[in-house]
């Protein structure tokens, strides 16, 4: 499968996510009307500002939550499974080569300004979808043809089989099924209505957009004719408020005036385990912490090089002291907890001896040379990830020189194989269920620059061989002795440093019910779900 | 005068200024941050940027007077050896700033005419934007480091300078002993540099010690918001933005640097007023 789309057309890039956003030179509290989460309101703030309101049109992590609450796709996923579930579409079927995907859209759904969701309609959103060339629409690239026998069927037809391919009609980033009368009244120099998407929402979801504000709140209000209807517990209205200094929102929360606080730094989390009336949520999660090496130019060119500082890292340092122990090393690209993850792939001791010895190998007796690490403001885990990465690679006679950049800027510079010459920290979670969606993404030569996140511009056939085999292999077992294969292969080279996974921890108020965590939907919410005990 | 005389004019300046108890208070806390900046590795009880994440987030004990950051780094060390970049990093603001703009300031108020008009409005231009906004666009546009933000905000804070010493120049060039010199045949560069810029350094020496406390505060202001130093440099106005996600539980970590910025700013501001009011007490400021 040939992924050209751009990921990130968008400066954001997805790594967003974890960003407690820049702050400014006032630590600015939440003053003036806090709306105080009544009986019926749901209040949660967001360290981390969303990008746009069209679920089509980024690739970011912070984003979703809102567009969760107002948009739905065809799947969604069981629980904290990887099982699929139905939503707008009532069943669907994949044929036994793997290349054709039928769809039963549920019937008497409509959007909230009252058009019908039928076939047509979905075929009209992932044909935008594709067209906008944004969010998820480089899984839709094998399609080939999208047919719509009758109002309630849709036919999708591949290239060639696709792994992972249903995922992106449950996926956090996904296509989300917009009313195509406003994106038709709405479109702008053939824009996809994306413009006026960016602060408008008409969706089939449970919830409707009543204001919105950008970077400071988002309020929605019950959708009254949702079709899954009202019975039971649920909220009335959510707030969402986007709250730059992590010190505000964690008080709002302890003063119980938020229900749940997203994007905060680690050791504010911590922080707030085991006060009284929060909790603190300790899930598997699909995240993995990686800290990528430039393969392309520099010492970092060798792989020895590479090895000899895999085994400089102290893994243990920032896993047991810095991240209190609430992480733990990963064992190559995949997160142990995720689907296709090959048990045997071994990972890097901490050794400064071997790594001084390696160094010596390749030439660098005493290290002697510099490598840069830079970082975007606010995303808390960088800044001392590369300070431990500096401090240890001072033993072994490397200078680090670490530089703090605006996002934008710091996107822009990785992203340009002629400036990116960076070691820097990642961290990654799927978008499709399957292996091939981490591996592709950061170490695939089709992903290097604009075409993805392949950021430190590594190259090997062999691993660009194995992921593409794996990805067109319909048979599982063998699609993941590839992968495993591929996952051997990149610990062999050491593009990165595969430093951590992390169980997802987010505090709320012990009296928030409901909340289910799914690695494939992290950073959001089933507002719908959610009640108060 | 006598050299003695000079000297016993310069004792009674001295005795002047420290004879007023806020400004000795605050000449003793300068030299209290000089001396630190001097002596740093002598002073400092840890290395500042060793890391030893076993130790992080001690609070202020016997051993760590002021507790440690989330790295694990003794503070006071950190603060002790932060005194350095924030005084060396003002300093090279101040003389910058006060070279360019007194070079632009003499040239403008000695030639006038098209010069002065042309200079003036470049001036006017710095000085319409928020000095503090248009020092973090050129830092960022720079890239972001202890360097570029000094180069940043000198070329923000010259324009202050200009304008006092063309005003002093404007002022002096009416003078009678300028006259005679003119008269005498003195070229325009002795007249510029012997007559005038001397007699400029007064007004300038009172502005220069009145804005030190500025410029520390502007680095700290940029470090803060991540476009001055970086890590792993203790200086004083990145350990407070990194320690404000603390300071609910960890008040140590923003607490203590931000003292140090308050007390180190608050000296310089009690210096400078005592000097101005020694100095030149018809200033108006």
């Amino acid at each position: 499968m040939k992924m050209s789309s751009a990921k990130n057309t968008n400066n954001w890039s997805r790594r967003s996510i974890l960003a407690a956003g820049a702050g400014g030179l006032a630590s600015t509290f939440m003053g003036g009307r806090v709306l105080a989460a009544g009986k019926d309101t749901l209040v949660i703030t967001s360290g981390a500002d969303a990008v746009t309101l069209d679920p089509g049109a980024s690739f970011d992590g912070q984003s979703p939550l809102v567009w969760r609450g107002v948009y739905e796709s065809l799947l969604d996923y069981k629980g904290n499974t990887l099982d699929f579930a139905p939503s707008l579409a009532e069943s669907y079927e994949v044929s036994a080569d793997k290349t054709t995907y039928t769809f039963k859209i549920r019937r008497n759904v409509k959007f909230t300004d009252g058009e019908v969701l039928d076939a047509a309609a979905v075929k009209f959103n992932i044909e935008r979808q594709i067209k906008i060339k944004l969010g998820i629409a480089f899984a839709l690239s094998p399609i080939t043809a999208i047919e719509t026998p009758d109002a309630d069927t849709v036919v999708m037809k591949l290239s060639a089989p696709s792994d992972g391919f249903l995922s992106a009609f449950a996926a956090l980033i996904t296509v989300g099924m917009i009313s195509p009368k406003a994106i038709r009244e709405n479109e702008k120099d053939n824009d996809g209505a994306q413009g006026w998407l960016r602060d408008n929402m008409v969706g089939t979801g449970p919830y409707v957009l009543r204001s919105y504000t950008q970077s400071q709140q988002a309020v929605l209000m019950r959708n009254p004719d949702y079709w899954r209807g009202w019975d039971g517990d649920h909220f009335e209205r959510i707030v969402v408020k986007y709250v730059h200094e992590a010190s505000s929102a964690r008080l709002v929360l302890e003063q119980g005036e938020t229900d749940l606080a997203l994007f905060l730094p680690d050791d504010v989390v911590e922080a707030l385990d085991g006060k009284s009336g929060i909790k603190v949520t300790n899930e598997p999660s699909f995240d993995l912490y990686y800290l990528m090496m430039n393969c392309k130019k520099g010492p970092t060119a060798d792989p020895k090089v590479r090895r000899a500082i895999a085994h400089g890292f102290n893994y243990d340092a920032f896993i047991k002291d810095i991240l209190r122990g609430k992480a733990k090393q990963a064992h190559g690209p995949i997160p142990s907890t995720f689907v296709g993850h090959a048990a045997d792939t071994p990972a890097y001791n901490y050794d400064p001896e071997k790594a001084k010895q390696l160094l010596a190998e390749a030439g660098h007796p005493g290290g002697g040379f510099k490598l840069k690490y830079n970082y975007e403001s606010g995303y808390f885990w960088k800044r001392p990830l590369g300070e431990l990465f500096q401090a240890n690679m001072r033993d072994l006679g490397i200078e680090v020189e670490i530089q703090e950049l605006s996002p934008a800027t710091w996107a822009g510079l990785l992203s340009n194989p002629d400036t990116a010459d960076h070691c820097f920290g990642v961290v990654w979670w799927p978008t499709l269920a399957t292996p091939y969606d981490y591996m592709w993404s950061l170490f695939h030569s089709g992903a290097q620059g604009s075409a993805g996140y392949n950021w430190g511009y590594y190259s090997n056939p062999e691993v660009d061989k194995l992921l593409d085999a794996g990805m067109a292999e319909p048979d599982e077992a063998k699609r993941f002795e590839l992968y495993g294969t591929a996952q051997k292969l990149l610990v062999e080279d050491s593009p990165a440093l595969f430093i951590y996974e992390k169980n997802y921890r987010v505090p709320m108020s012990d009296k928030l019910a409901g909340f289910v965590f799914n690695g494939m939907r992290t950073a959001t919410l089933d507002f719908y779900a959610l009640r108060r005990s | 005068m006598s050299t003695l005389e000079v000297r016993r004019g310069r004792q009674r300046l001295a005795t002047r200024i420290l004879a007023n108890p806020l400004s000795a208070i605050g000449a003793a806390i300068v030299c209290l941050a000089v001396i630190a900046a001097l002596f740093a590795p002598q002073i400092a009880p840890f290395d500042p940027i060793q890391m030893t994440p076993q130790d992080r987030l001690l609070p202020p004990s016997a051993l760590h007077w002021l507790g440690t950051d989330d790295n694990g780094r003794d503070i006071l060390s950190r603060i002790i050896f932060g005194a350095r970049y924030s005084l060396i990093a003002a300093f090279g603001i101040l003389i910058l700033a006060a070279v360019t703009g007194t070079i632009i300031g003499l040239a403008a108020g000695l030639f006038g005419g098209w010069l002065d008009e042309f200079l003036m409005r470049i001036t006017d231009m710095f000085l319409a934007f928020p000095a503090l906004v248009l020092a973090m666009a050129l830092t960022a546009a720079l890239g972001p480091s202890l360097f570029n933000a000094v180069m940043a905000t000198a070329l923000v804070w010259w324009p202050w300078y200009a304008r006092l010493v063309r005003g002093q120049a404007l002022q002096l060039k009416q003078e009678a002993y300028v006259e005679a010199a003119v008269i005498a045949g003195a070229s325009r560069l002795r007249i510029a540099f012997h007559h005038i810029l001397r007699n400029c350094l007064t007004p300038l020496i009172v502005q220069l010690s009145l804005d030190m406390g500025y410029a520390i505060l502007t680095l700290a202001g940029l470090s803060f918001v991540g476009l001055g130093a970086q890590p792993p440099t203790p200086e004083w106005g990145s350990m407070i933005s990194v320690g404000r996600d603390y300071f609910l539980d960890n008040w140590w970590m923003v607490t203590f640097p931000g003292l140090a910025i308050f007390l180190t700013v608050m000296a310089f501001n009690l210096l400078g007023d005592g000097m101005q009011e020694v100095l030149s007490p018809r200033a108006p400021h």
